[in-house]
């Protein structure tokens, strides 16, 4: 069994990558922003990742990465798309069963809620990484973006890792 | 969407689980009855790894219908299958592990067997042909079908969810739900001796 790593964490705002090594949590960026009465709000986008891999596979082939999305600020957002160099074609996918029969789809918006933590884990919602350019090998990191509706992109690196 | 076909094989397996002492981790068939055949033997053009269930009498054989281009839960099962495996220990001798692909328009039976073995170099592969695959289906009572455009490159194959467990005397004998932990099949497949 391989333990657990954290892997990596996103700021949120903009696509930056964030290299917060040693299993470091980084605190999102809150904008500091002014209501109508003049009070201060302390909100905007707060997801963050952390935990995230992926599985082996060949080039051509298809991978699935999972992670956990971490919500700490007041408002909601949804993963709407995923970008990622590596593969052809990327999506977030859910797994579902079906009396007895398991399928797969695309999942178009994964709601993050505010103060929540979203896992994409084995068996349910993954991202998927279709006719990958080149292979994934154990230890290789793959790097991808997950769309906010916010307008935001949080930057994800994956792990390779033995399933 | 297709009719539910595990459906009676499942109400059966759920009526009857309950009547065991130490409950299986995997889902009892009960009364056991023969396994339908299996015969993967490939075309002149794709002969690798020809598999026959009949030809495995004498071994507890699990098998587990899938695809090589699925990401989630055949390598999900397939991981589970390989820490079984180590927690078998000696035990192992006599069990085999396959790994039949049920997408023909993808996969040779050289690419299902590749794939088998990333989990474990014992692990066999095979990928029944257009032809094999819907007698296989009507006898397992199991649905194997392309969802989205398979004349796309990013189809999926909708699959049976659970792995099979035939016996040494080649009795069907359990089903193992997807997520059952390594340790937990292990457990049943010792039971199963
Ligand atoms: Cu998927």
């Amino acid at each position: 069994m391989i333990p657990s790593r954290k892997i990596f964490a996103v700021c949120a705002s903009g696509f930056t990558m964030v290299g917060c090594g040693g299993g470091a949590e980084v605190a999102p960026a809150a904008d500091a922003r002014v209501a109508d009465d003049g009070s201060s709000i302390e909100s905007v986008v707060t997801v963050s990742v952390r935990d995230a891999w992926a599985r082996p596979a060949d080039s051509g082939a298809t991978s699935a990465a999972y992670l956990v999305l971490a919500n700490r600020g007041t408002t909601a957002d949804t993963v709407v798309g995923v970008v990622a160099e590596a593969a052809e074609s990327a999506m977030v996918h859910q797994t579902m069963q079906h009396e007895g029969t398991m399928h797969m789809s695309a999942l178009p918006a994964l709601p993050v809620p505010a103060g929540d933590e979203v896992s994409l884990a084995p068996l349910g919602t993954h991202v998927m990484l279709l006719r990958l350019r080149r292979p994934l090998r154990v230890g290789d990191t793959v790097a991808f973006g997950l769309l906010l509706a916010s307008g935001d992109t949080l930057a994800v690196s994956a792990v390779t890792r033995a399933p | 969407m297709r009719p539910p076909r595990l459906a009676p094989l499942l109400s059966i397996a759920l009526g009857l689980a309950a009547c065991v002492d130490r409950p299986w981790h995997g889902i009892v068939l009960d009364p056991a009855t023969p396994a339908p055949p299996l015969v993967a033997a490939g075309t002149a053009e794709a002969p690798a790894s020809r598999f026959t269930l009949a030809s495995a009498r004498g071994s507890r054989v699990l098998v587990y219908f899938g695809y090589t281009h699925c990401p989630d839960v055949c390598p999900t099962t397939l991981a589970d299958w390989a820490r079984a495996r180590r927690a078998l220990g000696a035990d192992t001798l006599g069990v085999r592990w396959v790994f039949v692909s049920v997408d023909p328009t993808r996969d040779t039976p050289a690419d299902a067997a590749a794939y088998a073995r990333q989990f474990h170099p014992s692990f066999e592969g095979t990928a029944l042909t257009d032809a094999e695959l819907a007698p296989v289906l009507r006898d397992w009572s199991i649905a194997a079908y392309p969802e989205g455009d398979p004349r796309t490159p990013d189809y999926t194959v909708a699959h049976p969810a659970h792995s099979f467990v035939v016996d040494a005397e080649g009795r069907l004998r359990l089903m193992i739900p997807p997520g059952v932990p390594g340790d937990s099949i292990a457990e049943d497949l010792r039971r199963l001796r």
